[in-house]
């Protein structure tokens, strides 16, 4: 198994990086000021981080290629590239060695598109070099569309996963489910969205409490929504209240429970009784 | 003499005219890590087109794998798409003599393959598989289900590119609009109506199979209760309601409710019109009325022959059974809306009625065969009421 792991850490140190960002599924920790193709000059003689490259290794473990830049100035420039764990914060790594590092660069420029990811590195002799790298799993959530599946829906067709060199016997890492209860998708009481959802990772599903906004909270768990002492079920926006200005005691028409249950209201939210 | 000053000024027009490039000669990349990327990226649609229509490269003859996966007639060709079973059938030469995809890239044709890495699956056979089946979520990863395969390039041996498949096949989209639930009780003024804006759902389109059943026994660890005759993979898996559930929470789903199946074979009258609060309730997928269509001509005649076009339309009782017919398929592209099997609803509205009795067991004059006719099932396996399900998710982005 350690074994496996340190020949997996050796692909990933010898690959090419530009290689393997192919297969990067989510593009993070972006630099908060610096606009595509624009001329990195400032601040000078500092690091910067650039971006990070999230992807998935051949056993579908996460990692993490962080970019670090420091700024030409007195000094030339560097380009440091250092893999992490996902979990981990590129800062953490800003002032340490990298890597993997180009030295004595005059200029760097780099641009993210949806559809490749570019960065043109300029020595002090003026020679460019240009790494250019198709994005195979960045995804869009598409509009649904009439026999759209879940799954075109949710992520790409084919996701990329990290290519090696050699033999590597692959075992995938087990996914694991986050949570058996709880709250995964939090919609307060005036309708917005707290935070987005994670109810995808509920082990055996999820359900919600309707609270006549068009989207209610949702908990992991089994939904046995209409039936007695439990959550209503949703019957749609055309039927919710308008939030503020009515409440569930004043129109339950938003939520419905089975035949001989009645829609009784804790609050805003609807339960059966 | 404007014609002479014109033509000069064409001429010279035309010299000056921006020329195109000429075409560079496209160089194969420096590394064989970046040549390897592009290959597999060409490779793409292809290995795409294997896994989500395989059917359609099947040979009139069939399949030559009969240790992996049957061919037969009375299986639609649906049940190879997105079917692991295919996608280790044709790796293994069982589709065509030499499986490779070939790519022409920089004047140079390169042979893509998917690799047999992976542990085989002792309840089938002891050859290693070409895929292996996982159950997500993963971290950044969002798929329940997704097949992990490998690639690599003949041509450049040492590498190799794991990627996962996920199954396009199985399930389509519910349209945002109002709907309405079973009959309308004109005496009791019920029309339950409701509505799934903002929300994505998406219904399966066929039955669960034995096949995907199997699926979830083995990735259970529930190895005794694996099908190992292939002959069944086809059929509806029929199992208790409890297992039913347990199936689809398995894979982020729910059993499909009885209100989602009305709205999914209930074509609507009026589609341009998502908000129309006046929702008909048609006696079939097909039809509005019922008695213009052989389900009705057999109520009136009890002499009535069934011919093959109807049965196309419904598998009620004196059909041959098709698995995976796609022959009548309702307006939002789910199967089996009348006839065939009776099948399980989970049913918030009036829970007692948890069952599609529309099915094979009932001749075509029956009263059974129309929409929004449920029955009652205890939820319990019973040989002589084979009861199939599907599964429905929501999904919240």
């Amino acid at each position: 198994m350690i074994l496996i792991f340190v020949l997996s850490l050796l692909n990933l140190a010898q690959a090419d990086p530009s290689w393997k960002w192919s297969n990067s599924v989510e593009l993070s920790e972006k630099h908060e000021f610096y606009k595509d193709n624009q001329l990195i000059t400032h601040p000078q003689d500092t690091w910067q981080t650039l971006f990070a490259v999230v992807y998935k290794d051949a056993n579908l473990k996460t990692f993490k290629d962080c970019i670090f830049f420091k700024v030409p100035g007195e000094e030339l420039g560097i380009l440091k590239i250092k893999t992490i764990l996902n979990n981990e914060k590129c800062d953490t790594y800003l002032y340490k060695a990298g890597d993997q590092e180009r030295t004595n660069l005059k200029a760097l420029q780099y641009s993210i598109q949806s559809n490749s990811l570019r960065l043109s590195l300029t020595n002090q002799k003026f020679e460019v070099e240009k790494w250019e790298t198709p994005l195979f799993n960045l995804f869009e959530i598409p509009d649904p569309k009439p026999l759209m599946s879940s799954a075109e829906y949710r992520s790409s067709k084919m996701i990329y996963l990290q290519p090696y060199k050699g033999v590597l016997k692959v075992k995938p890492h087990k996914s694991k489910n986050l949570m058996n209860s709880g709250v995964c998708h939090e919609i307060a009481s005036d309708c917005q969205e707290k935070a987005p959802s994670t109810c995808s990772q509920c082990e055996k599903g999820w359900y919600e409490i309707p609270n006549g906004c068009a989207q209610s909270s949702k908990f992991c768990g089994v939904n046995a929504c209409g039936l007695k002492h439990r959550p209503a079920c949703p019957r749609g926006k055309k039927y919710q209240a308008v939030p503020v200005e009515s409440e569930c005691r004043m129109d339950k028409s938003f939520a419905y429970c089975s035949e001989g249950l009645s829609v009784e209201c804790r609050g805003n939210l609807a339960y059966c009784l | 003499m404007i014609l002479g000053f014109l033509s000069v000024v064409g001429i010279i027009v035309l010299f000056f005219r921006p020329r195109p490039d000429s075409p560079a000669k496209i160089q194969a990349p420096a590394t064989p890590e970046k040549l390897f990327t592009q290959v597999i990226q060409a490779a793409g649609p292809q290995i795409l087109k294997i896994w989500e229509e395989g059917d359609r490269i099947i040979k009139p003859d069939g399949l030559k794998c009969d240790e992996e996966i049957l061919f037969a007639s009375s299986v639609g060709r649906s049940y190879y798409q997105c079917q692991p079973h295919f996608w280790q059938c044709y790796w293994s030469g069982g589709v065509k003599d030499t499986p490779p995809i070939k790519i022409e890239v920089f004047g140079q044709t390169y042979n893509v393959r998917a690799k047999a890495s992976f542990d085989a699956i002792e309840s089938y056979s002891k050859s290693p598989r070409f895929y292996e089946i996982l159950k997500g979520p993963y971290e950044s990863m969002n798929f329940h289900y997704g097949v992990l395969i490998e690639l690599s390039v003949d041509e450049i041996p040492e590498m190799t590119w794991p990627v996962v498949l996920s199954d396009t096949c199985r399930d389509v989209y519910l349209p945002q609009r109002v709907y309405g639930y079973g009959k309308v009780d004109s005496k009791k003024k019920k029309d339950f109506l409701w509505d799934n804006f903002d929300r994505q759902i998406f219904i399966d389109k066929f039955y669960i199979s034995n096949q995907q059943a199997n699926e979830w026994r083995i990735l259970s660890g529930e190895l005794e209760k694996v099908i190992i005759d292939r002959a069944l993979w086809p059929h509806p898996a029929l199992l208790s309601f409890n297992e039913q559930n347990a199936y689809c929470q398995f894979w982020g789903k729910r059993v499909l409710e009885a209100k989602l199946f009305d709205a999914a074979t209930m074509t609507p009258s009026d589609l341009k019109d998502p908000e129309s609060k006046r929702v008909l309730r048609p006696q079939t997928p097909w039809q509005r009325d019922l008695s213009k269509t052989f389900l009705g001509m057999s109520r009136i005649n009890p002499d009535y022959q069934l011919t093959p076009l109807d049965c196309q339309l419904a598998q009620v009782q004196g059909c041959q059974d098709k698995y995976f017919s796609t022959d009548s398929v309702t307006w939002i592209g789910i199967n089996y809306a009348l006839g065939f099997y009776p099948e399980s609803f989970v049913n918030r509205i009036d829970p007692k009625k948890n069952l599609k009795r529309s099915s094979k067991l009932f001749s075509p004059a029956s009263e059974v065969h129309e929409l929004g006719i449920l029955g009652f099932w205890n939820g319990q396996t019973d040989t002589r009421l084979p009861v199939a399900f599907r599964c429905y998710e929501e999904v919240i982005q």
